[in-house]
Formats: structure tokens, sequence, C-alpha cells
């Protein structure tokens, strides 16, 4: 209605359901995915850092940026925590957690494990210095507490991070030559290319929560968004391995950045299961002597920490090849997903057609230049000034090209014609007039006198308009 | 997105100089971002186009009315986010959108938001109910479309300016009056007159002995070559006007914008049914109120006319007007005096206490004018006001009426 005031009720509602109801479904879902992303980010563009000082000191990096992503992800997962919320937790458990990813990063270098089994302590200490950037990763998790800060912190992190990244590069390639440069190119190709897709991702999925936060729209449409983001993700996928050969990357030591976590990955398997191993050994030391004669049992021995590992960029061909198709395996898996899915929404759409709420239909408009010409204008018609009608139709047509004399919308035919005879004087326009109004309405017969003075009236108005 | 390209450029340049490729990749990535933004900064707004259609263009309180939604992506850019946020009047119920909300740039206007992601040539086609509708004069549009890029930053937005109106005019039910013996409301219409209106012009007759010159229709007899004269409707006997009271509170002044909305829609149901009725028995009928209608006008003011036409035009009439009045209702009874001609009848329709409009209404009978007044109020009576005074009983109630009693 156009009057009346707002519904004192329904405002109270509206402030009450401010923000509205999230469903929990999309809420679920967006809040998996977008930390993951955040990870992935924060911890490709540390990996991007951290390759391009182990480069400077001439090492090749020995942490790639799924494991600094896992250690951001760490970080935002305690930053997110709905128990042990309190200050004094947050602050020890911080400090714990970075100590702890800092440690982690510490312990990969095998130097650092070869001096700590030789009992070297303040000499492992001293080495990979750079493996304190796991800290820096759980840290740099640790800053996404807030989700309602997500799309500023994506966005920041897109604004200063993409002119960052030409920072690293440059020391990178400056600072190293041979086998280390190989190797920092491998790592920090990777990692720009994980950190372009997912920040870009995290982004568009931060800001999208935040429209959707604030205008309650339903998450149907965000759905089609991440499938045309995803696949833009996959196209910057599919591009940037051969686009790595074009730029002259060794595509070998591509390898070295893939191969590397599950290289991590071992280690940690190991030094998990060290415990275990220790405790089989002890029981066989102990159960050694009740043993009867003639039984033995072979000695365990204890894993090596302290073997450095070969140069991977010296990888077999076949390994190369193995992870290739891995990768191509995978990013046919994402295909075949990006394609289950269109499949889903086109059920869905369907769904909702029967529902009868939503028609999708994809229709070309009309080429315009397909259309049929438009007609020719008609030719301006003359009139005949010959007839009676004709007559006075020529000399309407005569007069309306002058303002002043042009017939009004609102005036009658009589009106008009006095008020042309005072304009410009003489009686041919109500003559006119009068001899129309009697063929075309009254039917009467026309004198032939009167006929043949019709054009004659006419051209008498025309020198009038011409003098007058 | 300028200075995107000029990074892309400065370290594709650094990186030739340095010879270190994977500042090509960077530089890459940022004129990656630079374009894709572009793309739908520069185009996505274009060749879209948004449509708003009623199911009708008028309707009846309580109606159901369709309401459809036509958004057509016309070019091969798909766009991943397009949102329209179309203005409607408040008081609509959308059966879709059960809570829609306020509009902060207009008042009274409530937000019907709808998000789509569109391929290339996509057209979609919601269907919307608005429910229950409510007597008003209701605007749907302006429209604003908002396009946001790939990463989800806002990329364009336009104003679709295209409004649709939609009137639904109060329900009109059938007229009882009890007892039946007493005199109709309305008058018939004389079949013939002594005096004709030359204002109800019905056609030509043939040119009689006696007529006045400025009776023929010279045109006509141009025409039809003999002469002809015109022919008029017959006077009506009694001209009605129904003065809506719109003040529904007693102690309550004119100014102070404060109403009873219920007793308000009741008066608007029983006008409308009156005006029916008295249209019905061939009766002039006109609406009169002290109400805005979206105009300046101060007050919603329908000449009488006779003809089931004027039915349309009435409901028209009441769908706009308001509960707030403009003016104090004794000032639109005189307003009234000096509009009609001596013997019109003046119903004043009223949910107040009959003694606050009788001085006026009995000043109105003393002017020459017939009075009757009708109250929707329960409490209703006019002993000894001195003028026929009837008490309207809509039933059950306003929302879903099924007749008038007037008793």
């Amino acid at each position: 209605m156009v009057f009346g005031f707002p519904d004192p009720e329904a405002v109270a509602r509206r402030v009450e359901r401010d923000p509205p109801p999230i469903r929990k479904g999309a809420r679920d879902g967006h809040s998996r995915l977008l930390p993951v992303l955040q990870a992935i980010a924060d911890g490709s563009l540390l990996a991007v850092c951290y390759a391009a000082l182990q480069a400077a000191l001439g090492e090749a990096p020995l942490v790639g940026p799924i494991e600094l992503s896992l250690f951001a992800g760490a970080g935002i997962a305690w930053a997110r925590r709905r128990r042990w919320t309190g200050p004094m937790a947050d602050m020890v458990g911080s400090i714990a957690l970075a100590v702890l990813g800092g440690a982690l990063a510490w312990f990969l270098d095998p130097a650092v494990r070869v001096a700590l089994v030789g009992g070297h302590t303040e000499a492992a200490l001293g080495l990979h210095l750079p493996g304190w950037v796991g800290a820096v990763a759980v840290l740099r998790g640790r800053t996404h507490a807030a989700r309602e800060d997500d799309e500023d912190q994506q966005d920041r992190m897109l604004r200063f991070g993409i002119p960052l990244l030409a920072l690293p590069w440059l020391v990178g390639h400056l600072a190293s030559e041979g086998g280390a440069e190989r190797a920092f190119i491998g790592t920090a190709y990777i990692s720009t290319l994980m950190f372009a897709a997912s920040a870009f991702t995290a982004l568009g999925l931060a800001r999208l929560e935040l429209v959707r936060r604030t205008s309650g729209e339903a998450a149907g449409s965000r759905r089609s968004w991440l499938l045309l983001v995803g696949g833009v993700a996959l196209g910057v996928t599919l591009l940037g391995i051969p686009a790595a050969a074009l730029l002259g990357v060794p595509v070998a030591s591509l390898t070295a950045a893939l191969v590397g976590p599950l290289r991590t990955l071992l280690l940690v398997l190991l030094l998990l299961s060290t415990p275990l191993i220790v405790a089989v050994a002890a029981l066989t030391e102990l159960l050694g002597p009740l043993l009867p004669r003639g039984i033995t049992i072979p000695r365990i021995s204890l894993p090596r920490l302290d073997t450095v590992p070969a140069d991977i960029s010296s990888t077999p061909t076949i390994v190369f090849f193995a992870v290739l198709a891995l990768l191509l395996v995978a990013e046919l898996l994402l295909v075949g997903l990006y394609l289950w899915y269109r499949m889903q929404e086109r059920r869905r759409a369907a769904a909702a057609e029967v529902a009868g709420f939503e028609e999708r239909a994809i229709v070309r408009p009309p080429d315009e230049a397909s259309l049929p010409p438009a007609p020719p204008a008609s030719p301006r018609r003359r009139f005949d000034p010959a007839s009676p009608v004709g007559a006075y139709l020529a000399a309407l047509e005569e007069l309306a090209a002058r303002a002043h004399l042009a017939r009004r919308a609102s005036e009658t035919p009589a009106a008009h014609a006095r008020r042309v005879g005072a304009s410009i004087g003489g009686p041919s326009l109500g003559r006119l007039a009068a001899a129309y109004q009697l063929v075309r309405y009254a039917g009467a017969p026309l004198a032939t006198r009167e006929t043949r003075r019709a054009p004659r009236r006419v051209e008498e108005l025309r020198r009038r308009i011409q003098h007058g | 997105m300028t200075g995107w390209l000029a990074l892309a450029a400065a370290l594709v340049a650094t990186g030739a100089a340095a010879n270190a490729p994977g500042l090509v990749v960077v530089a890459a990535i940022a004129a990656g971002y630079a374009t894709l933004t572009r793309l739908w900064t520069r185009f996505g707004a274009r060749n879209v186009s948004y449509e708003r259609r009623l199911g009708a263009s008028r309707a009846v309180a309580g109606d159901s009315v369709a309401l459809d939604i036509t958004v057509w992506n016309r070019k091969p850019l798909p766009l991943p986010w397009i949102a329209v946020d179309d203005l409607l009047t408040e008081g609509l119920t959308v059966r879709e959108r059960p809570d829609l909300d306020h509009a902060d740039e207009r008042q009274h206007r409530r937000l019907l938001r709808n998000t789509w992601a569109l391929t290339w040539f996509e057209r979609v086609i919601r269907h919307f109910h608005l429910d229950d509708v409510r007597r008003g004069a209701y605007e749907l549009g302006p429209a604003r479309l908002r396009i946001r890029d790939l990463f989800g930053r806002d990329a364009a937005d336009d104003e679709v300016e295209g409004r649709t109106t939609l009137t639904v005019v109060p329900r009109s039910v059938p007229v009882t009056q009890v007892p039946t013996d007493r005199a109709p409301l309305g008058e018939r219409r004389a079949p013939s007159s002594l005096v004709a209106d030359p204002a109800l012009f019905s056609g030509v007759r043939p040119f009689q002995a006696g007529d006045g010159l400025r009776r023929v229709h010279w045109r006509a007899t141009a025409r039809l070559g003999a002469p002809v004269s015109r022919r008029y409707e017959p006077a009506r006997g009694r001209t009605v006007v129904i003065a809506v009271d719109v003040q529904t509170l007693d102690d309550v002044a004119h100014w102070e914008m404060a109403y009873d909305d219920d007793a308000f829609e009741t008066l608007c149901v029983v006008a409308a049914s009156l005006a029916r009725r008295y249209l019905d028995d061939g009766a002039s009928v006109g609406i009169a109120a002290a109400s805005f209608t979206g105009t300046p006008q101060r007050i919603a003011w329908l000449a009488p006319r006779a003809g089931m036409g004027q039915v349309a035009r009435v409901g028209e009439l009441l769908a706009r007007i308001g509960p707030v009045s403009s003016m104090p209702f004794g000032a639109l009874l005189a307003w009234l005096a000096r509009r009609l001609p001596s013997g019109a009848t003046v119903v004043a329709l009223s949910a107040r206490d009959a003694r606050v409009v009788a001085p006026v209404l009995r000043r109105l009978g003393r002017s020459g004018f017939a009075v009757e007044a009708i109250g929707v109020a329960s409490t209703w009576s006019g002993d000894a006001l001195g003028f026929p005074v009837h008490a309207a009983h809509l039933t059950p109630d306003w929302q879903h009426p099924d007749g008038l009693r007037l008793s």
C-alpha cells in the first residue's frame, strides 16, 4: 500500500532475523571448503618464499606447498576451534602449535637429523633455519580466526600476494644456480600455480559467502559459480604443465616438489612408528634369554634417520612418468567430477521445472542481420487538387508545413478556416472545407463549376501563403 | 585493472632482463586476473534483459496474482552471479518468498531478491505468486541489477526502470436491507423525463418542429442528408455521492495519522458494495474521500456517473485511498456542497460515532441535499439525528465478506 506505516512487529522480526538464518547444509559445505583453500593459498605463498630462501643458501627446498598448507591448516583449525577458547589456552596452544610446526619442518632436514643422532644438538640448532617457516605457516593460519574477515583477508592476500611473489622468484633466480636453481624453480612453480588457483577461488567464495550472509540468498547459484571457477582452476592446471616447458622450467624438477610430500609423509610415518619398533625391540631383548637353545630372534635394527636422500632431480624416468600419470588420472577424475556435477545440476533444473517454479532454456536471440529488412517507407501521398476532396486535403498539407497555420487537433474545420482566413486573408479554405464536407459526409454531388473552382482555390491559397 | 596490467608488463620485462622465467608466470597470473575481471566489468551488463510480468493488472482483494520474472543473458559470456533486487510496494505477500527485506533507499518498499548463475544465452523464468492481495495500489519496480565477476567482485550494475502496477480493488458484496419495507437506498432511473441532461449525449433522432438550432447535429445532418437533432439521456432523479470518512478513530485529530485498519478496510468494502448496489439500481454514483491517492490532490473524487463502467472506476479509487486523512470530514462535506447540484444525495459512510458527523450532515440537509448516513461501527446509533441512518454489518468480516446487511 502506498500509505500507512511499517508494521512495528514486522520490523522487529526483521531485526531478529538479521543476519538471516543460514541453512546448515550450505554452511557446512562452505566451512569446509573455504578454510582448505585459504590454507593452500597461505602455504603455497610461504613455499615460494621458503624455496627462494633455500635457493639463496644454495640448498634444495625440503618442504613444499602441501606441507606448509597443512601447517597453515593446523593454524586455522586451532584458531577456529570451539573448545578451549580461553585467552590462556589460546596463547599456550598457539605457541605450542607453532613450535611443533617449526620443529617438524626443522627436523625434515637430513643434516639436522644426522647432527641430532650424532648428539650435536647445538650444531643441529644452527641448521635448516628456513625450517622455521613451518612455525610461520602455523601462525599465518592463526590469523584466519574470524570468518567475518575472510573476504578482507583474501582480498589483501591477492592484492599484496601477487606482487610479493615476484620478489622470491627474483631472489631465487639471481641467488642460485645449477641444481639448487632447478629445485627452486620446481617448488616455486608448483607453489605459484597452487597459490593462484586457491587464492582466487577462496576470494570468490569468501565474497559470495559475505553476500549470502548479508542478503540471505540461496546457495543454488553458488554451486554453479563454484563449478565455473573450478573449471577455470582446472584450466590453469592443465595449461600450467605445458607452460612450464615453454617457460624453460625443467619438467623433471617439478617431480621434486610433488615427490617431496611423499617423502615427508614417509618420514612422519617413520617417526610415528619408531616408538613401536623400539617397544618390539625391547620386548625381544627381554624374551631372548627365556627362549630354548637353538632358537634365536633376529635383531631388529632401528630405522636410520641420518641418511641423506638421493637427489630428487636425478629421479629415474619411470618415477617421473608415474607421477605424470598420477596427475593425469587426478585431472581426469576432476573432469569426471565436473561432468557429474553438471548432470546433477541438470537433474535439479529438471526437478525445478516439474515443480513449476523455474524454467531454464538456452535461447539464442534473433540475429539482427537475419531479420527481414524493414519495408520501405510508403511514398508521400500526393493529393489531386482536381477533385474537391483532394483539393481540401492538398490545402491542409500546404498549411501543415507552416506551424502557425496548421490545423490543431482540437480545432474544427470551420474554426481552422476562420483562423487561416484571419491570418492570410481570403475565403478559399472555408469554401474548400465546405465542399469537402458536402462530398465526403453528405454524399451530395457537387456542381461542375464548383469542382472546377477547387484547384484554383488551392492555387490562391498557396499564393497567399507565400506572400502572407 | 590498469595497475595489474602494468604490473604484469613490468614483471615480464624484469623476467626477461634477469633471465627469470618464473616472473613470467607471476605476470601471467596478474594479467589473467586483470583480463578476467575486465571481461565482466566491460561486458557483464550488456545484453541482459529483465522482465516482470503480472498475470493481471487489476485484482480483487483476496485474489492470487501470478508474477513471472524473466532474466535473459543474450550474449555468449556466462554470468557467474547476477542478482536482481526488485522493489515491491509494502503489503504484497510473495508465496515463494515469505520474508522480504525492507529496501533501505525507499520507504514502504520491500526487496524481491533473485540470484542466478546464467550460462551463455540462458533464459530463466521464475513463477511467483502474490497471495491473498490486500486492497491497494501497488507498484513493482524499478529493479536493480548487479553482476559479479568470476572472483565475486562487483563488476557491473544497472537499473531497470520499467514499472508495473497492480490495483487491488476491495470486494463488493450483495447488499440486503432489513427491514425490507423501507425505501431503497438508491433511486431507480427514470425511463423518461421532462428534463434531459445535456451532458448525457445518447445519439441523434430526426429533426422535429420546435427543435432549437443548437440542438441540430450539423455534422450528422451533412452526412445523412436529412436534418437530425441530438438526443439526450433523461435527467436522473438523484445523484448519489458516497462520502467516505477515512478517519476511523473518534478522539483523534485528522492530522495525527492514527487509524483503525480493520475499520478502514470495512469502510472500503461497504463503499464498493453500496456503489455497485446504487449503480445496479440505475443511479449515478460518485465517491469522495479526504485522502491522498498518490497525487498532490487532497481529495479523492470521482464524479457521479451511471452505468456499470463506473463500478471499475469506483474500485480503482477505493484501491488508491489510504487511512490517513488529508482534511477533516466536515471540510470534505463542505467541499461537496459546493460541487454537487442541489437535490443530490450525500451518503456519509463512517466508522466513527454518528454524533461526530451529525452537525455537518444536518447543515447539508438544510442546504437542500438529501442526506443519509451509514455507520460500520457496532455502536452506531442514529436516534434523533435528523436524517436517515443505517448500520452496516459485513458478514462474517471484511476479509472474507459474504454479504452486507443494512439495518
